[in-house]
């Protein structure tokens, strides 16, 4: 039995599925995204972040699309990915965990007051 | 030169991972060392680099054979030979112990069948003795006039009232005699103390057809030798070289002065003694071949 790397979903697996919820983006764009939906906690490095993308793209979580040029950042080719419907189920599966476990956090009154 | 550090850097991964997302890493970079310029910015790209290598080389390394092994599965297409994977994990650890294991049993198991048939005797090793140098110069310093030879072999199926001698009167001139016992496999006793069989050789003075008591006793001293030295049972081979010494010594073999003779009541002496009919020795005027019988 192959050992599964997208099981349990790891952390830089799932935002890159979020930052690609709303937009087809290439690799700088996804760190950026990832970045910016974290307030900067996050910052993928180019190891973790195309290890993943190869990941999610062996699972068929996302796709390459070849989009061409991209005018903001020059002239460069660039390849681009976007969220499968596999994937945004897988991401959509994950957000339901995570929420099922603050719901639990909540119960168990972990959070300060200003969360309950 | 910033570039030419991470290219470095990005050196340490995987090739399979260098030619798949070498270029974008490398545009990455680009684009973060053009968006994040200033001392601080530089040093905390740097680290996130640095960081994320010391992650991800690891992990992209212990991953890389799985990414190895898709490329032949996926040329199947063509039609050419590929290699199928059926799983991508690393062994496990307790598959490596048991490994390593097995492969030390089995080198354990060749090593142990591999000294114990250098040990055993090549079948030729055993048939052919090493006769001793001074047989054969004793040989070579034999009288010339009369060939004759001496052997105790092993025969058919001899008894002690029909001991097998030969005499061949065609070769008179041969300067060489030479006494052979033989224990074969065939004997019972042969076959259960030891179950290959002896052969020995020594090569004896000349024994002319009229045989002189000098001749007489070097025949006999050699093949008392040879029983004591060769013969598988050293307890009978020993007694029975006493009773042909016992024999020699009350004269019984004055009476013998033909080889032919004297190779017939050796044949006896021994057989009665150690009560082997196979025992028996061979009188040949012609030279036997050198070697031991087969």
């Amino acid at each position: 039995m192959p050992k599964r790397k997208l099981d349990p979903l790891p952390s830089a697996a799932f935002q890159i599925l979020l930052s690609l919820a709303d937009e087809d983006r290439h690799g700088y764009g996804i760190m950026r995204q990832v970045a910016d939906q974290t307030d900067g906690r996050m910052r993928l490095g180019p190891g973790t972040l195309y290890s993943s993308i190869q990941s999610l793209l062996e699972e068929k979580f996302i796709d390459e699309v070849d989009l061409g040029q991209d005018m903001k950042l020059g002239q460069e080719r660039r390849r681009y990915y976007r969220l499968t419907s596999a994937g945004r189920r897988l991401a959509r599966a994950e957000a339901d965990r995570l929420a099922d476990l603050l719901r639990v956090a909540r119960v168990k009154k972990i959070f300060r007051g200003d969360y309950v | 030169m910033s570039e030419k550090i991470f290219a470095w850097l990005l050196r340490l991964y995987p090739s399979h991972f260098r030619q798949a997302y070498g270029d974008d890493a490398r545009q990455l970079f680009r684009d973060r060392a053009r968006d994040e310029q200033g001392f601080f910015s530089s040093l905390r790209l740097w680290w996130d680099l640095l960081t994320d290598s010391a992650v991800s080389i690891p992990r992209e390394h212990y991953s890389s054979p799985t990414a190895r092994i898709e490329a032949p599965v996926r040329q199947c297409s063509d039609g050419s030979l590929s290699f199928h994977v059926v799983g991508s994990e690393t062994p496990s650890l307790g598959a490596l112990l048991l490994g390593g294991i097995l492969s030390l049993v089995v080198l354990g198991t060749c090593s142990v069948l591999i000294s114990h048939v250098r040990d055993r005797p090549s079948p030729g090793a055993a048939l052919v003795q090493p006769r001793p140098n001074e047989d054969r110069s004793s040989a070579s310093r034999g009288p010339a006039s009369n060939g004759a030879k001496a052997a105790i072999s092993e025969s058919g199926y001899p008894t002690a009232n029909e001991p097998r001698a030969r005499i061949d009167d065609k070769f008179a001139g041969d300067s060489q005699s030479r006494l052979q016992t033989l224990d074969s496999p065939g004997s019972p006793q042969a076959q259960a103390s030891q179950p290959r069989p002896t052969y020995t050789t020594a090569m004896m003075a000349a024994a002319p057809e009229n045989v002189d008591p000098e001749q007489r006793h070097r025949v006999i001293d050699r093949a008392v030798a040879n029983l004591k030295q060769y013969y598988f049972d050293r307890e009978v081979g020993k007694k029975t070289a006493d009773a042909m010494l016992a024999h020699e010594r009350n004269g019984d073999d004055k009476a013998a002065t033909q080889g032919a003779a004297l190779a017939a009541l050796l044949t006896a002496q021994m057989r009665d003694a150690s009560h082997d009919m196979r025992l028996v020795m061979d009188y040949s005027r012609a030279p036997l071949p050198s070697g031991p019988p087969v």
